[in-house]
C-alpha cells in the first residue's frame, strides 16, 4: 500500500514546481561540483592508472598499507560508534537541562571544530603519551598504554568526531516533542523504554548522519592524529600519513593507489549509509 | 476515581499561576475547566497529571497523596493539546504503546493486545487507518488517536487539554458530540480544559471557571449561565453589556427611573448593571431607557442590535427578529427585564 499517493498531490503530467530557479541552481551546482569534486577525483584516478596490475597487487598486498588502511577505517568506525553514544547524551543534556556552565559547555563542544588540528594533536599527544599526565595515570591504573597505539588514534578520532555528532543531534532533539516523552511516561513506560522506543527512533535518521559525519571525518583525519599516533609502521601508522610518506619518496603512483583505495572505501561507506538512512526513514515513517 | 485538590498553589517565580485551588471531583463526572488563555488551566491539568511536581497544597487520588505516586502509577491519561503522538509509530502502535509498556503480571499477550487495540480503534472510528503514520492523518483523526492511546491503559482519570483547540468549527462540533457519547459509554472521570464557553457549557456536567489562577465559579452549566458568581464569569460566559446605575435601598435606578429588577445586595451609590441581550426588551410608550440603534448583525435566526443609550450613558445589546423592520438610526425605548449588579467583592476584571 502506498500511503503517500494522495491523489490531490499527484496531478497528471509534469509536476509544476512552486520554487523558481530550479534550472539555474541545478546547473550551477553541477558545474561547481564538477570543478571542486569530480575533477580532482578524476585526476586521482588518472594518476593511479599509471600503475599496472602487478603494481596494484604490490601496493595492496603490502602489509604496511593494509594495516594503515585497517587502522584508519577501523578506528574511525569505532570512534563513530563511541560518538553515537556520547553525542546523544551530550546533546540531550545541552538541550533539556538548565545548569550553570551550560553555555560554556555548549561552546566547548565546538573546540575540536575550531582548533587547528595540529594544536589539538599536540595537546592530546602531550596529555596521553606514556609520559604525559593522563597517559601515565591510565598506564599505572589499568596497565593500558594510550599514546602511540591504535587506542590513542581512536581517542583522537573520538575527539574530532564528537562535535559532528552533537551538532547534528542538537537541533533534532530541540525540535523533538518533549511532550511525546511525557506522554510515554504517563502511559506507563519507564526511562529505558522511553529512550528505546521514543527518543532514539525519533533521532535515528540524525544519528545515522552523525555517525556518517564522524566516521568520514575520522577516516581522513590527519593533523590531530599523527602526534598521538606515534606512527609506528604496521602498528599506529594511519593511511593518510602513509600517502604522504609515499609522496616524499616520489612514489606518486603508490600514493595515488592508497588514495584511490581510501576513496573507494569511503564512497562505499557513504552509499551504504545513505541506503540505510533511506531504509530507516521509511521504516519509521519519515518519508 | 475521586480526585481532591486542597488549596493547590503553583508559582513560577513571583507569578502565582494556580492560586489556592480546592476541588472535589467525583467518580464518573465530566468536568470542564473554562477560562481565558493564561488563566492557569493547563498548569492545573499538568499538576493533576503529575507533570508539575512543585506546588503547595495537596492533591489526593482516592484519598492518597498524589506526590507519593509516580507518574506511571497515577493512572492518569492525558491528551495533550498538540496530541504528542509518536510520529515514528503507526496508529496501531501508538494505541498499543501503553499496553506494551506493561511489565510483570499485568502484561498482555500479543493476541490480547491486538484485540484491545482493535476495540479502541473501533471506538474512535479509525478502522482502516491502523497502518498510517500520524503525519498522514488530519487534525481530528490525530485527536482521536491520542484519545484511543490514552484510553488503552484504562486510566482512572482522563485529562484533555483544549481537546478541540486546533480543529475547525465543523470537526469541533462533531467531535464534541462524539466525546460526550464516549464518556457516556465508558463512564470515566474526565476533566477537559477549554477557553471556549460554548464548548464547556455544552459538553460538561460541571464547569469550573478560572480567572488569574483562581476558581471563580464551580457549578453546573445552567447555574453558570443563569447565575454567574462574579462580573468576570458574567462577561466571560456570554454576551454582556454594562449600564451605569445608582443603587438606593437595594433598588436599581437609572437616572430618575427605577429599573425592573429584584433587590440587589450592593451598597448604595453608583454601580454597574450587567445585562445580557435577552434582558433588554423594546416597549412602546413608557419605557425605562431611550436608545438609538447604532449597529446590527445577524446571529443565527435573530438579529443582534447594538443600541446607544441616549445622553451618552453607554451601549446595550438586544436581540430582535431578523425580519423586524429596524434600521440604524431608529430610536425607541427599552425596558430591562433582568441582569445582575455585583457587590464590590464580586467585581473582578479579567486579568
Ligand atoms: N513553565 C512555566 N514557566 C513560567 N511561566 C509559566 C510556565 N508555564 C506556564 N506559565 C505561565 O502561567 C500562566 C498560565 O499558563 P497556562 O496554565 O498555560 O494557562 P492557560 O492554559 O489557561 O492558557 C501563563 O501566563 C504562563 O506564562
Amino acid at each position: 500500500m502506498n500511503l503517500q499517493a494522495s491523489p490531490s498531490l499527484r496531478s497528471a503530467g509534469r509536476p509544476r514546481r512552486s520554487m523558481p530557479g530550479f534550472g539555474l541552481s541545478l546547473g550551477y551546482s553541477t558545474v561547481y561540483l564538477s570543478f571542486v569534486v569530480l575533477l580532482p577525483m578524476a585526476a586521482l584516478a588518472a594518476s593511479a592508472a599509471r600503475l599496472d596490475f602487478e603494481g596494484w597487487i604490490k601496493v595492496l598486498s603490502d602489509d604496511r598499507v593494509i594495516s594503515a588502511l585497517k587502522l584508519s577505517f577501523g578506528s574511525a568506525l569505532f570512534a563513530a560508534c563511541v560518538n553515537l553514544v556520547f553525542g546523544p547524551v551530550c546533546a540531550y543534556a545541552l538541550v533539556h537541562f538548565r545548569f550553570p556552565g551550560r553555555r560554556a559547555l555548549d561552546a566547548l563542544v565546538d573546540i575540536p571544530f575550531a582548533l587547528p588540528t595540529a594544536v589539538a594533536g599536540i595537546a592530546l599527544a602531550s596529555l596521553y603519551a606514556p609520559s604525559g599526565p593522563m597517559g601515565k595515570a591510565i598506564l599505572e591504573l589499568f596497565g593500558v598504554q594510550v599514546g602511540y597505539t591504535p587506542l590513542g588514534v581512536t581517542l583522537a578520532l573520538i575527539f574530532v568526531g564528537l562535535p559532528f555528532a552533537v551538532r547534528t543531534l542538537q537541533p533534532v532533539l530541540r525540535d523533538l516533542d518533549g511532550e511525546a516523552e511525557l506522554a510515554a511516561a504517563l502511559l506507563g513506560a519507564d526511562r529505558p523504554r522511553i529512550w528505546r522506543r521514543v527518543i532514539i527512533p525519533s533521532l535515528a535518521p540524525a544519528m545515522v548522519t552523525a555517525f556518517a559525519l564522524s566516521f568520514a571525518r575520522g577516516a581522513g583525519e590527519y593533523g590531530s592524529v599523527i602526534f598521538i599516533a606515534g606512527n609506528f609502521p604496521r602498528l599506529s601508522e594511519i593511511a593518510p600519513l602513509l600517502i604522504i610518506i609515499r609522496l616524499e619518496e616520489n612514489n606518486y603512483a603508490g600514493a595515488s593507489a592508497i588514495a584511490v583505495v581510501m576513496l573507494l572505501v569511503s564512497l562505499s561507506c557513504l552509499v551504504l549509509i545513505n541506503l540505510f538512512q533511506a531504509l530507516i526513514r521509511r521504516r519509521l515513517g519519515y518519508a | 476515581m475521586k480526585l481532591q485538590l486542597e488549596s493547590v498553589t503553583r508559582r513560577f517565580g513571583h507569578r502565582t499561576v494556580v492560586d489556592q485551588v480546592s476541588l472535589d471531583i467525583m467518580s464518573g463526572q465530566l468536568v470542564g475547566v473554562l477560562g481565558p488563555s493564561g488563566s492557569g488551566k493547563t498548569t492545573l491539568l499538568r499538576l493533576i497529571a503529575g507533570l508539575e511536581t512543585s506546588y503547595e497544597g495537596r492533591i489526593l487520588f482516592d484519598g492518597l497523596d498524589a506526590s507519593q505516586l509516580s507518574l506511571q502509577a497515577r493512572g492518569v491519561g492525558l491528551v495533550f493539546q498538540q496530541y504528542a503522538l509518536f510520529r515514528h509509530m503507526r496508529v496501531f502502535e501508538n494505541v498499543a504503546f501503553g499496553l506494551r509498556a506493561r511489565s510483570g503480571k499485568s502484561r498482555l499477550s500479543s493476541v490480547e493486545i491486538r484485540r484491545r487495540v482493535n476495540e479502541l480503534i473501533h471506538l474512535v472510528q479509525l478502522e482502516g487507518f491502523e497502518d498510517r503514520f500520524p503525519g498522514q492523518l488530519s487534525g481530528g483523526q490525530k485527536q482521536r488517536v491520542a484519545l484511543a492511546r490514552a484510553l488503552a491503559v484504562e486510566p482512572r482519570l482522563l485529562l484533555l487539554d483544549e481537546p478541540f483547540g486546533a480543529l475547525d468549527a465543523m470537526v469541533r462540533r462533531d467531535l464534541r458530540r462524539w466525546l460526550r457519547s464516549v464518556h457516556e459509554r465508558t463512564g470515566r472521570t474526565t476533566i477537559f480544559v477549554t477557553h471556549d464557553q460554548e464548548e464547556a457549557l455544552e459538553l460538561a456536567d460541571r464547569v469550573i471557571v478560572m480567572n488569574a489562577g483562581r476558581v471563580e465559579q464551580d457549578a453546573d452549566p445552567d447555574r453558570i449561565y443563569d447565575d454567574p458568581a462574579s462580573s468576570f464569569v458574567f462577561e466571560f460566559i456570554g454576551e454582556a453589556s454594562r449600564v451605569p446605575v445608582q443603587i438606593r435601598d437595594g433598588l436599581v435606578w437609572f437616572r430618575d427611573r427605577k429599573l425592573i429588577s429584584p433587590r440587589v445586595e450592593a451598597p448604595d451609590g453608583p454601580a454597574v448593571l450587567h445585562l445580557r441581550p435577552e434582558h433588554v426588551r423594546r416597549v412602546e410608550g413608557e419605557g425605562s431607557i431611550d436608545v438609538s440603534v447604532v449597529a446590527g448583525r445577524r446571529i443565527g435566526p435573530r438579529r443582534r442590535l447594538g443600541l446607544e443609550i441616549r445622553g451618552g450613558f453607554g451601549r446595550l445589546e438586544m436581540d430582535a427578529d431578523a425580519a423586524a423592520p429596524i434600521r440604524i438610526g431608529d430610536q425607541f425605548r427599552v425596558e430591562i427585564t433582568g441582569g445582575r449588579v455585583y457587590a464590590p467583592s464580586q467585581l473582578r476584571p479579567p486579568q
